[in-house]
């Protein structure tokens, strides 16, 4: 996501690996690859734009325990402080009785947690409108995308000639 | 991903699709106006859900007295149509999730509706314990928030407790789930939108754009909600079934209720699936997508979860039997040849009989065959749930208050009711959303397709080489 | 209420003053009259929507008006109320007066419990020697005809209203110009009553007194007048006897004085000694199963002509002489049996019998002579006035009256026209007489009939004294003003005999003619107190007063027994014989006005709500109970006695004699209110005089194949054996015919089902008492079982806590339990428990919250039975609460599972998952406290939903929540009870006694069977009982930790008297 406007060159593939070979190229030629956009997630594409691995499943691990803590401590406190009451011939504390509701909370906090963390993270939400370079990326096209700020326009522009991509185009964002 | 799979199995898309056909095919029943099929379908579940809706409120002004049950058997077709629609509930995110963690790869064909499908199915299941109570006007009093009345809790030891944690936990993640591999597809259906319709799938897909970091954390995403769910749907009947196993009561009170319940619930979600997937190929022409290898890959979870289920049907019977005591013994000769042996015998059938027939690959692939006999799988598990708990309570310790119970209108009402509202539910989805996952085809499109799998083909004439040689 | 200052009572000074106007004010507020305005006004009954707010209006009225009411009136008149003096009435704390309930020749020595100024609930007088605290379904329930909506609220004429000035003128009269009067009344047991009808014996020309029972006891009372001399009925000693042998006479049930004689009887049934345990044998012959019956060891099943046959064979056996009367031979041979045992135990043995022949009672009469009984068994001390009535007279009357020689008819608390047998003919001589008044509490056939009607006061609104047994006298006194515009038919005949003239509108005149009668005519008759007054305090506070007379009466036996061997009838022989007999809840129709009893069922059949046809059921041998014709529970036949054709549902009935069929009488009641018109068939239109004598049995009678099933089958159980016993055809050996018939169960509603494994349930266990020892180790090997079984858990309770403080306890005693089914009424009575009508019952929706399980066992032809009182086991591991999702359910630290009924959402989990399903689900409004109307079932197709109208709310207990629409209700161990216990004991800063707390079910019984009290109280009676050995939990290997012990059923059956 960019505040400030770019101005920005894009090829369009019409296959993947056609696109992973560019994408290759593109590093061994140094050009800074400002993003790839796809139709499907492209598996390789991640080393060669070196993308950390996410760490999305230590956040879920984390929201898991809060949910775990959460709900066996509340039980807890319940049965036992705030109000204990006679059960069936239960002890007030009676943990295995307990286990149900603490495995359920512990799935609902993970599962809320990193939901709501992906798309913060990714900038994504309801409402939210990212400008797309071109209406076929979530059809059958493959987009590398450059900042001609940060690239030689011309060099980039004959490197996406001769990579293969069916379109060349430039667009302002 | 192309090593993973061997080059010489069948095909799971056909016709030799291009990316462009995928995403025609898949996002044009959401651009063409409804077919007179699906008109007539949609007018008939509505009226349906009125009619349950109508029932539903009768029962609240008139009270439970209205349902014919009584002192000894306070539980029928309410708690029976709520196992019912939880089992079904299963088989989506069991397709999505265990299906994903195994890698296989069929699953694209059919998640999307059979995810979906869970969640209407867990919709209609949540419906009952709402509104089989006395006072529905106090449910709220399930909740354990801080309330003035105390403040006042829940019993933490409660099964019924337990249920609703279970149920609630397990429709958000479903949903959570669903609706985020939908959304790169709304992003599809966006792209191709025009006016207003854009405006619409722009709010949906959240702006989804496609970038490669996003892609990277949503399969990061969907891989752990999967690893999330599937013990989730594995706890979820299992606490259904702890509803009956922590009880007292001979017949409810056994230890192989969990194991036994969620073979059910995958048999029964399994075969929901396919009877929903039947028409919607026919219907939506998807046959390309959702092929006889689908068809038959769920007639197989079909034919296995049946066998358990038979198994632990014996297993049961032989249990009474074995222990010598003497409740359980009676609560399952009653079960068998007491006053609702015509329930048992038509679980029997439906349920261990019926799926036998899957051993032949040819039933197995036949559309027909697979249509009817999902079918009679869906009333045999209804059975299997009317008998477990109705048949148990009709006749337990005391035989000075063994009855009968059979259902009034108002209980049959609200059962089609549900039923109007689960199609209701499903046939808006099929026009408002792609009913297969327009990405993940895509996906796999080049390990799956068949113009890909030229090892496939090779073999196939292989074969038939033999067979004229022979 | 007059302002004297001599009165104990004053509200504020204005009262003591002479102010007049306040007075007046305090008149229209609190005149019992102004009641009539705001309860027979159909206005504020039937505007549903405001119920509510009227009710809880009319509560502050009640509190009101009846703490004036009673609270005034009768200080002024020095009554003296049981427990604390009513100048004391304070809001919340029950007030209790003793009196007695009479109702025609029944008779029972009660304590009213009044809150507020309401009567709310009866219970038993322990101070009584007759009764001796014990009460019976009828009693309990009676307190609910004081607020029935269908009460006379006036007198009237022709069916309009009249004020009692103008009846008295103008039924005076009538009176005067009568050439003859005739009184006909059911017996009359109050002397001072008897006193006020010959005041008018005095006042008028030609006026006689006619007396009858709704079920004749003719017979008996004519045979002891040939015998002995004296019409009159003996002191039965079931107590001392050591055989009974009881031919039809229900003496448990609804013969003369079952509460009495139940609590002698069970006296030796309780077995003392477990080294040597010792009973008396119970030998029942009879046609159909009665409540007896079911108690008895041994019955002997006789046709219904064949009794008279019977008791003459059995004569034969004892005294001598032959009889040629035909006899089944098995009862022959069991006679013979029984006739040597009686021998055994002359003197101490006991033959009663429930025909109405005179010959067959003559030639009981000379059995026990012979047998030495009189004296022993049987004394003339305090001989019985409970029943007076004559058949002789009553067809005399009918002829009169359709000959044109009765002018003026006065018919007294007794409905001829519906239960005297004569009914059609009684009715056409009615439009012969031209005078017709009926003194009656509400409408019935003969009062619509009459022209005049003298509304007269529920019981507990009057004044009035009873002599049930001679010298055995106990007083009536108010506990309410009169809540409608009525007068004691006492008072009436004063006033038409013109002994009181003077102000006609003082209802005290009675109480002040029975004072002065009981001062010239009881006080003389003992020595105890000097001074009248402080005698008729005494009496009033305790309700009963006994009159020892040291020269015991001999009465010596001159019967004629010989020829009345000779007069015995001979045994018809027709192949289908019915008999008629009077249920327990219902007598010949007396009950059938009142819901509580219409809805108890009966305790034999379980069938509610309607009389149901008893037919035989036999197992064919092989795997199949089979009744008469093929019929099963519920089916609908056509029955036809004589020429009528009755259409009445069917109950199996183990123990019915092949070749006969039973049904009860006091149904098909044509007008009885709401509860008891139109249901179920009038018996009483085919019974027959024989040599004069009402005859209760027909034997012109054909029945049907299945016409259907009944559209509602309100029976309450559909499985009644308990693993009996049969002879398999085949092999010749007993089986166990509930498993054989479970192999081929017949499926359907009302089917046998699985019946196996019975006998190994931890419910009933039951003994014979020979082999005692035995069974008893049986038990607790199994009882060992499953205490090992138990300790195999994961927690370990709360043991520890339950031993300190209170930890409520029950024990019932199955031994003792009779199943007479005051108990239930009782708990109806206590807690508020709806009646919710046929439907709802035939749906399994009753909502009572102690029922009485009856299983037959042993022999299938022939089979004994066990009544098991069934309510909340109060567990300490209770299933119930663990699956409570709101916690509706819990345990108290006194080991209380309580009900909270606000926190109850209704999700019914509790109940399926409570073992002895005890466990009760408001299906419906039945308390109509609901907003809706639509929520609330009929009854019986009222147009107000029973319990709507604020009359009859005012039996409701104010301790006791009345539960709404979708909530859980159960039996509470008389939760309030235990609080005012408590609270009493701290009050007075002592420990708790027994006393204190017990719960209605136990004050009701007349047998003590059923014993409430604080475990942990070592001293206390309930931990007495529950030392014993005979001991035993039901689903104990359940472990769900009940609090209530049942005791072994014991039974002294004799197994050769049949071989």
């Amino acid at each position: 996501m960019s505040f400030a406007k770019k101005d920005i060159i894009y090829g369009l593939y019409d296959d993947e690996e056609i696109l992973l070979n560019a994408v290759r190229k593109a590093k061994e030629m140094h050009f800074e690859i400002m993003d790839v956009y796809s139709p499907f997630p492209v598996h390789g594409l991640d080393p060669l734009l070196d993308l950390a691995e996410s760490r999305l499943h230590i956040t879920g691990f984390v929201y898991g325990m809060l949910g775990t803590l959460t709900a066996f401590l509340g039980m807890t406190w319940i049965f036992t402080k705030d109000w204990p009451i006679i059960i069936g011939g239960k002890p007030y504390w009676s943990v295995p009785a307990f286990i149900p509701i603490v495995f359920e909370v512990t799935v609902l906090f993970a599962a809320i947690g990193m939901v709501a963390t992906f798309y913060i993270v990714s900038g994504l939400g309801p409402g939210v409108v990212n400008p797309c370079l071109d209406d076929r990326i979530t059809d059958d096209k493959f987009c590398l995308a450059f900042d001609k700020s940060e690239v030689d326009e011309e060099e980039v522009q004959r490197f996406l000639e001769d990579s293969g991509a069916s379109e060349i185009s430039s667009k302002i964002l | 991903m192309g090593a993973v799979v061997s080059s010489i199995r069948e095909p799971l898309i056909t016709g030799s699709k291009t990316y462009h056909q995928i995403t025609e095919d898949l996002v044009s029943p959401t651009e063409k106006t409804p077919s007179v099929s699906w008109t007539l379908g949609f007018i008939v579940s509505v009226s349906l859900l009125l009619f349950g809706v109508f029932c539903i409120l009768w029962t609240i002004w008139h009270g439970i007295g209205t349902w014919n049950l009584n002192r000894t058997v306070g539980w029928g077709w309410d708690i029976t149509n709520f196992v019912w629609w939880i089992g079904i509930g299963h088989a989506g995110t069991l397709i999505s999730a265990i299906l994903l963690l195994f890698r296989q790869k069929w699953r694209t064909g059919v998640n999307r509706a059979a995810e979906a499908m869970t969640i209407f199915a867990v919709i209609c299941a949540a419906l009952f314990p709402g509104i089989h109570v006395g006072r529905a006007w106090v449910v709220f009093y399930f909740f354990p928030y801080p309330n003035t009345r105390g403040p006042l809790w829940p019993n933490f030891n409660s099964p019924l407790l337990w249920d609703l944690f279970a149920i609630s936990t397990y429709f958000t993640v479903s949903l959570l789930f669903w609706y985020t591999g939908l959304v790169p597809d709304f992003a599809t259906v966006r792209d191709r939108a025009k006016g207003f319709r854009k405006k619409v799938y722009n709010f949906l897909s959240f702006g989804w754009t496609g970038s490669a970091k996003h892609w990277q954390r949503w399969e990061a995403l969907s891989l752990v909600l999967a690893g999330l769910a599937t013990p989730l749907v594995l706890s979820v009947h299992t606490i259904v079934s702890f509803d009956f196993a922590t009880s007292v009561i001979p017949g409810w009170h056994t230890t192989i209720f969990p194991p036994y319940f969620v073979a059910g619930a995958i048999f029964s979600g399994f075969a929901m699936v396919q009877t929903l997937m039947l028409v919607t190929r026919k219907v939506l022409k998807l046959e390309d997508y959702i092929t006889i290898g689908h068809i038959e890959s769920m007639n197989k979870v079909i034919l296995v979860t049946g066998t358990i289920v038979g198994v632990a049907y014996l297993t049961e019977l032989f249990v009474a039997w074995y222990s010598g005591y003497v409740y359980e013994q009676a609560a399952f000769f009653n079960r068998a040849l007491g006053p609702y042996w015509w329930a048992y015998f038509g679980m029997m059938f439906c349920n261990v009989v019926s799926p036998q027939f899957f051993w032949s690959k040819k039933i197995r692939r036949s559309v027909i065959w697979t249509f009817f006999l999902s079918i009679v799988v869906n009333i045999g598990m209804w059975f299997e749930r009317f008998v477990i708990i109705a048949t148990t309570l009709a006749r337990d310790y005391l035989p000075s208050s063994w009855s009968y119970y059979s259902p009034t209108w108002v209980e049959i009402g609200i059962y089609l009711g549900t039923l109007g509202l689960f199609f209701t539910c499903y046939l808006i989805f099929t026009r408002v959303a792609p009913v297969v996952a327009i990405a993940e085809i895509k996906h796999i499109l080049k390990s799956s397709g068949d113009q890909y799998a030229k090892g496939y083909k090779a073999a196939q004439q292989e074969a038939s080489r033999i067979e004229s040689v022979k | 209420m007059k302002n004297d200052i001599s009165k104990s009572i004053w509200i504020g000074e204005q009262d003591l003053s002479e102010d007049k106007d306040f007075a007046a004010k305090v008149q229209e507020e609190f005149a019992p009259v102004s009641l009539v305005e705001r309860l027979g006004d159909e206005g504020v009954a039937s505007s549903l929507g405001g119920n509510r707010r009227d009710f809880l209006k009319f509560l502050g009225f009640g509190l009101g008006a009846a703490t004036i009411a009673a609270g005034c009136d009768i200080p002024v008149k020095r009554a003296i109320p049981y427990v604390v003096k009513p100048d004391e009435i304070v809001p919340g704390v029950a007030t209790y007066y003793a009196s007695s309930y009479v109702r025609g020749g029944d008779y029972c020595s009660i304590l009213v419990k009044t809150r507020e100024g309401r009567p709310i609930k009866i219970e038993g007088n322990d101070l009584s020697p007759i009764t001796h605290g014990g009460t019976s379904a009828r009693v309990q329930a009676s307190v609910l005809d004081l607020y029935d909506t269908h009460r006379f609220k006036h007198p009237l004429k022709e069916g309009r209203k009249i004020d009692w000035q103008n009846l008295d003128e103008e039924v005076g009269n009538a009176f005067g110009s009568a050439g003859s009067i005739r009184i006909l009344s059911s017996t009359i047991i109050s002397p001072a009553a008897l006193k006020t009808i010959e005041t008018m014996v005095g006042a008028y020309s030609n006026v006689e007194h006619i007396q009858y029972d709704s079920v004749s006891y003719a017979g008996l009372l004519d045979a002891n007048e040939d015998s002995f001399g004296m019409r009159s009925i003996p002191d039965y000693h079931f107590d001392k006897a050591e055989v009974i042998v009881s031919f039809g006479a229900d003496f448990l049930g609804t013969w003369i004085s079952p509460v009495e004689y139940a609590k002698k009887y069970i006296i030796n049934r309780r077995i003392k000694n477990l080294d040597n345990p010792m009973m008396s044998r119970h030998i029942q012959v009879e046609t159909g199963m009665s409540l007896s019956g079911s108690n008895a060891d041994n019955r002997i099943m006789v046709k219904p002509s064949e009794h008279g046959a019977a008791i003459a064979y059995l004569y034969t056996k004892i005294v001598g002489g032959s009889t040629s009367l035909a006899l089944n031979e098995k009862a022959k041979m069991a006679l013979d049996k029984v006739a040597s045992q009686l021998k055994v135990a002359a003197g101490k043995s006991l033959v009663v019998a429930g025909s109405n022949d005179k010959s067959e009672q003559i030639l009981i009469n000379a059995i026990n002579n012979t047998l030495g009984n009189y004296g022993n068994t049987i004394t003339w001390d305090h001989t019985s006035m409970q029943r007076k009535g004559s058949d002789q007279a009553l067809a005399k009357l009918v002829g009169e009256m359709n000959n044109g020689q009765v002018d003026a008819l006065v018919i007294i608390d007794a409905n001829p026209v519906y239960d005297s047998g004569h009914g059609e003919a009684f009715k056409m001589g009615m439009e012969k007489v031209k005078t017709t008044v009926a003194c009656c509490l509400i409408p019935s056939e003969t009062s619509i009939a009459c022209q005049y009607v003298a509304a007269t006061p529920h019981i507990l609104e009057s004044w009035g004294d009873a002599e049930p047994k001679k010298g055995h006298l106990s007083l009536i006194q108010p506990t309410i003003a009169p809540l409608f515009d009525t007068r004691q038919f006492e008072e009436s005949l004063l006033t038409w005999s013109g002994e009181i003239k003077e102000n006609l509108d003082d209802k005290s005149s009675y109480y002040e003619f029975l004072k002065s009668f009981w001062e010239a005519e009881v006080f003389p008759r003992q020595n105890k107190f000097a001074s009248f007054n402080t005698f008729w305090d005494n009496c009033l506070h305790d309700g009963v007063f006994t009159i020892e007379s040291d020269e015991t009466a001999v009465a010596n036996y001159s019967g004629n027994d010989q020829a009345a061997l000779g007069m015995v009838s001979k045994p018809s022989n027709s192949d289908l014989e019915i008999s008629f007999y009077e249920s327990v809840p219902m007598g010949n129709g007396e009950f059938s006005s009142n819901p509580w009893l219409m809805e108890m069922p009966d305790p034999v059949l379980r069938t509610s709500w309607g009389n149901y046809l008893a037919v035989p059921v036999s197992f064919n041998g092989v795997n199949k109970f089979i009744g008469l014709n093929n019929l099963k529970d519920g089916d609908l036949v056509d029955v036809t006695i004589g020429d009528k054709v009755f259409s009445v549902p069917v109950m199996q009935q183990f123990g019915q004699m092949p070749g006969t069929v039973s049904l009860a009488l006091g149904f098909g009641r044509r007008e009885a209110g709401f509860a008891g018109t139109g249901i179920g068939a009038d018996l009483n239109t085919s019974v027959q005089l024989n040599k004069g004598y009402r005859q209760y049995y027909h034997t012109n009678v054909m029945v049907t194949g299945t016409k259907g099933k009944e559209k509602y089958f309100s029976s309450v159980q559909y499985h009644h054996t308990f693993g009996v016993k049969a002879e398999d055809k085949k092999s010749g050996e007993i089986i166990n015919a509930d498993e054989a018939a479970a192999i081929s169960a017949t499926y359907g509603l009302v089917s046998q089902g699985y019946q196996g494994f019975l006998t190994d349930r931890s419910i009933i266990y039951n003994s014979n008492v020979n082999n005692l020892q035995d069974s008893l180790a049986h038990m607790h090997e199994r009882r060992e079982e499953a205490k090992h079984l138990n300790e195999q858990q994961i927690y370990n309770g709360y043991d520890e806590l339950y031993t300190q403080g209170h930890h409520w306890g029950m024990h019932v005693d199955l031994n003792a339990c009779i199943g007479c089914g005051a108990c239930t009424v009782a708990c109806m009575a206590e807690n508020n428990v709806p009646v919710v009508g046929k439907r709802e019952v035939s749906r399994h929706h009753e909502m009572t919250w102690l029922r009485i399980d009856r299983y037959y066992y042993g022999d299938a032809e022939n089979p004994n039975t066990v009544y098991q009182p069934m309510m909340c086991q109060h567990c300490d591991n209770a299933p119930c609460e663990n699956v409570c999702p709101v916690n509706a359910t819990n345990h108290s630290t006194e080991g209380l599972n309580q009900m909270t009924y606000n926190r109850c959402v209704g999700t019914r989990y509790c109940a399926n998952n409570c073992p002895y399903k005890v466990r009760r689900f408001n299906w419906s409004d039945y308390t109509t406290a609901d907003i809706f109307p639509a929520n609330q079932v009929p009854v019986n197709g009222e147009k107000i939903p029973y319990g709507a109208d604020n009359l009859t709310r005012m039996v409701l207990n104010p301790d006791v929540t009345v539960r709404a629409r979708g909530v859980i209700e159960k039996c509470s161990f008389c939760v309030q009870r235990i609080q005012e216990g408590k609270l009493l004991a701290k009050k007075e800063g002592r420990k708790l006694q027994d006393r204190d707390v017990r719960s209605a079910c136990q004050t009701a019984c007349p047998t003590g069977a059923i014993t409430f009290g604080d475990m942990n109280n070592k001293e206390g009676q309930l931990s007495k009982k529950l030392d014993s050995p005979l001991n035993y939990i039901v689903l104990e290997e359940v472990n769900v930790r009940s609090s209530v012990n049942y005791s072994m059923k014991v039974n002294n059956r004799d197994e050769n008297l049949y071989s």
